[in-house]
């Protein structure tokens, strides 16, 4: 179950900590952008990438994530990584090129391309997890539902309070996250002390183990919901009354340099991938594999 | 001034379980009324059906004078608060202050006021230390005290308790009994319906309802309740220490008075040797 | 089997900001058949505990030695958890949350089943643990959504008897219940006790403690703070453990101060003071 702290919020104080969660969503999305533009050459893509990474692992140092729990979840990928190595050797290459055999399966010929495609892919992705981890560890749940419905203000003009509950609805389903992780924590412990086996055990003892947890945990949840309601109606809640706001969101100058420092690297990337820029054509393939990558 | 007046309310889940049978009753303002009971009588329903989160099959409620009905549950929601029995499902913000202006914000009320009364009235629950903190972090005790300060930040006249100690430790119960009674000398216009099983707590109130199956069968000081022993036993209710003494001392053939204190009946039992 | 406890911690969320040490080098026996209390205000590290006593926590340091069964901080060694857990279980807090399937007697008998007894036998036991908890047999075949609260109590610790374990642990197990449910717990806790199960229950209420407790544990801030008998606790100085003196104890210690001649460590309930009164006329 310590896996489920992926992700969770880390109460520093760091600068990235202080930054408004509707610039942080914005720079995240920046970021994401930027990681799967792919510039025309080969070699100026991994610069790129490798630049972004150091970015990345800048920004966890600065803002605190541990990279304990990043290797942690990375180390549940290693099922994703030879998915992708499988799929990449086994389906017939459109650039077959007979320079780039690596080696053969019986008559099979994989290509070093297989390696370069699945790698760089599992490469992004893992740069995906450091950018999710790096937002979710510096953002507290509840501000990111309050960027969240700021983004979705615009809606406003149904007349029908959509960004409002939506946002209530995700606030509330995160406050009752921890809750029901708890809950769920204590229904397995008790029907493991009534003999059940969360761990082990055939298919059929596993299905019986999880209805056990499943429907006492459906039964509380029900429970807990209509009282929530009772409670959130009988403080008057009515998201169709005008209501004031408690929390506001502010931009500082912080968010400034850090949104203009993200803004300049992602127009820097846009633009060398418009002008399909090679600045940089030393082929490292070439040089480590004795072979010329053709795309 | 009559606070809340119930006249002849029924009330059931279905047609062959009725919940509340023809009940009436009066609360003056200021009033700090307990209803007791077992399991099941029927408390909790009447505290539902008071602010409108249940719908009476018929009767008549009316809350500061006015009778509840589709049109004036958002009125009579603004003047009863209510704190529920279970700490965690109605703690609604991530933190404690997000908690205390969730009540605010329903009420419209400008973020400049909010700020300072969210202060005060963590401050007068005694949390002014645990604004930025999220539920998980505290104590049942401490989310309940939360809840008292959500309840009265609106500034209600009425103040119902369902069972809001029933899932404390002794010390947090503690803790909410003594909010209680400071909040009631820091107001005494203040209603409080208290709804409880806990005898000794019911004791605190001025007037004892008594429920049993959804129909009232007594209303009484609270020592009034305590001195009839047959009653406490007939419902079920747990016995304080000194009604069992009482009664032990009365079958053994002691001469004790009601009045008598735990000192006096010592003392009886150590000279009638 | 008796539970012997060597240098036992706890730490919960190791090495992250949030570390909390619920348990600090506890070292404790618990005395085989008898019925001990374990009492600690909130966070005092009771849950945490009663679950290492059945390896649903694995100690971060010490071990627990539950009859021949030791379990260590590694994880690994610790092998026959699950034949432990048929000798040592729990109720948990408010246990009518574990219930889960169509009839009562199918929930009460899915414990054994899980312990490899076949269909029939299982709900061979699962009546008899439900005659136990005095739940009648109009009960067996009905919904255990449909019961009432003191009622789904009554089934949840059946489902626990069923297993037929040595050492029974309840965590607070009349919370929430009105007096006449929790003293029907209260009874069967102490039946089971006469028919030679070990009972470890945790509660905050010094009456039961008073009224049941062969041996108490004390727990502070993750610490043993007193193990012995209860009227030596009430006795001590209780300031710091929110400890509330039963009125019973008090009104003895009143009679005593007054002259009379009473043993309180054997005063377990008023017809107890009486009967020594009486002796003692």
């Amino acid at each position: 179950m310590n896996n489920l702290t992926f992700g969770r919020y880390a109460p520093f104080n760091t600068f990235v900590h202080k930054l408004d969660p509707r610039n942080k969503l914005l720079m995240m999305i920046l970021l994401l952008v930027s990681i799967f533009l792919k510039v025309d050459s080969w070699s100026s893509t991994l610069i790129l990438t490798a630049f972004l990474f150091l970015l990345l692992i800048a920004a966890m140092i600065m803002s605190r994530v541990s990279f304990l729990q990043l290797f942690k979840s990375l180390s549940m990928m290693w099922f994703l990584v030879i998915f992708l190595l499988l799929i990449y050797i086994f389906i017939p290459n459109p650039n077959y090129n007979p320079e780039h055999i690596a080696f053969y399966i019986g008559s099979y010929a994989v290509n070093y391309d297989a390696f370069y495609q699945s790698g760089y892919i599992i490469f992004r992705l893992i740069m995906m997890i450091m950018i999710t981890m790096i937002l979710t560890a510096t953002t507290k749940p509840m501000d990111l539902t309050y960027a969240i419905e700021w983004y979705l203000s615009p809606l406003k003009i149904f007349k029908y309070p959509v960004a409002h509950i939506l946002a209530m609805t995700l606030s509330i389903a995160l406050r009752f996250i921890p809750t029901l992780l708890d809950e769920t924590q204590r229904i397995m412990k008790a029907q493991s002390s009534r003999g059940v086996d969360f761990n082990k055990g055939g298919i059929f003892k596993r299905i019986g183990g999880l209805v056990a947890l499943i429907i006492p945990l459906f039964v509380s949840a029900i429970g807990r919901s209509e009282e929530l309601s009772n409670a959130m109606e009988a403080r008057g809640y009515n998201p169709y009354a005008k209501r004031s706001r408690y929390r506001i969101l502010k931009f500082s100058w912080r968010d400034l340099i850090a949104f203009i420092s993200i803004l300049a690297i992602f127009g820097g990337i846009l633009t060398l991938k418009i002008y399909d820029a090679n600045f940089i054509k030393i082929d490292f393939i070439y040089w480590i594999f004795g072979a010329k990558p053709l795309f | 001034m009559k606070n809340v007046v119930i006249k002849n309310l029924n009330y059931s889940y279905n047609e062959n379980t009725p919940v509340l049978k023809n009940i009436n009753l009066e609360i003056n303002q200021g009033e700090y009324v307990s209803i007791v009971g077992q399991n099941g009588c029927g408390k909790s329903t009447l505290c539902k059906l008071i602010i409108g989160l249940l719908e009476k099959d018929s009767g008549e409620i009316i809350v500061n004078g006015l009778s509840l009905n589709k049109d004036s549950i958002q009125e009579i929601r603004k003047k009863v608060a209510i704190v529920f029995q279970n700490p965690d499902n109605q703690f609604i913000g991530a933190t404690v202050e997000d908690d205390i202006a969730f009540s605010l914000e329903n009420n419209n009320i400008p973020r400049e006021k909010m700020i300072t009364l969210v202060k005060e009235y963590a401050t007068k629950v005694g949390m002014e230390d645990f604004l930025t903190k999220e539920p998980s972090y505290l104590s049942g005790g401490q989310k309940q005290r939360v809840a008292i300060a959500d309840a009265l930040v609106r500034n209600p006249e009425i103040l119902i308790l369902d069972e809001a100690t029933s899932m404390l430790d002794p010390a947090g119960k503690q803790e909410i009994l003594s909010l209680v009674n400071k909040m009631k000398l820091e107001n005494p216009n203040l209603t409080i319906i208290s709804i409880t099983h806990d005898i000794e707590e019911a004791y605190l109130g001025d007037r004892i309802v008594l429920l049993n199956e959804g129909e009232i069968v007594l209303t009484c000081r609270p020592d009034e309740l305590f001195k009839n022993s047959e009653l406490i036993n007939q419902y079920n209710l747990s016995v304080p220490f000194i009604v069992q003494l009482q009664k032990k001392c009365q079958e053994l053939g002691y001469q004790i008075n009601d009045e008598d204190t735990l000192e006096k009946i010592g003392e009886m039992i150590c000279q009638s040797k | 089997m008796p539970i012997k406890i060597n240098h036992l911690s706890y730490t919960y969320m190791k090495k992250t900001p949030n570390e909390v040490k619920a348990l600090d080098d506890v070292s404790l026996e618990i005395p085989d058949k008898k019925i001990t209390a374990i009492i600690g205000h909130t966070g005092s590290g009771k849950s945490t505990l009663i679950q290492t006593l059945n390896g649903l926590l694995t100690p971060t340091e010490g071990t627990v030695e539950v009859g021949d069964f030791v379990i260590t901080n590694n994880p690994k060694k610790n092998k026959k958890i699950k034949e432990l857990r048929k000798h040592i279980s729990i109720v948990f807090q408010f246990p009518e949350y574990q219930l889960f399937d169509e009839t009562v007697e199918k929930d009460v008998a899915f414990g054994p089943k899980n312990y490899g007894f076949k269909e029939e036998e299982a709900l061979k036991k699962a009546h008899e643990a439900l005659a136990k908890v005095g739940i009648d047999e109009s009960f067996y075949k009905r919904s255990p959504f449909e019961l009432s609260g003191g009622e789904k109590r009554r089934v949840a610790i059946a489902g626990i008897i069923a297993i037929d374990p040595d050492i029974l642990i309840l965590d607070e197990p009349t919370a929430g219940l009105d007096p006449h449910g929790s003293n029907i717990i209260l009874n069967l806790i102490s039946e089971l006790n006469k028919s030679g199960k070990t009972i470890i229950i945790v509660t905050h209420d010094m009456n039961i403690v008073m009224n049941y407790s062969d041996h108490v544990i004390v727990l502070s801030d993750g610490k043993l703070a007193f193990e012995g008998v209860s009227s030596d606790l009430f006795n001590g100085d209780v300031s710091n453990y929110s400890i509330e003196i039963p009125k019973l104890f008090q009104f003895c210690k009143l009679l005593e101060e007054k002259g009379a001649k009473i043993e309180i460590s054997k005063i377990r309930t008023i017809d107890d003071l009486f009967n020594q009164l009486k002796e003692r006329k």
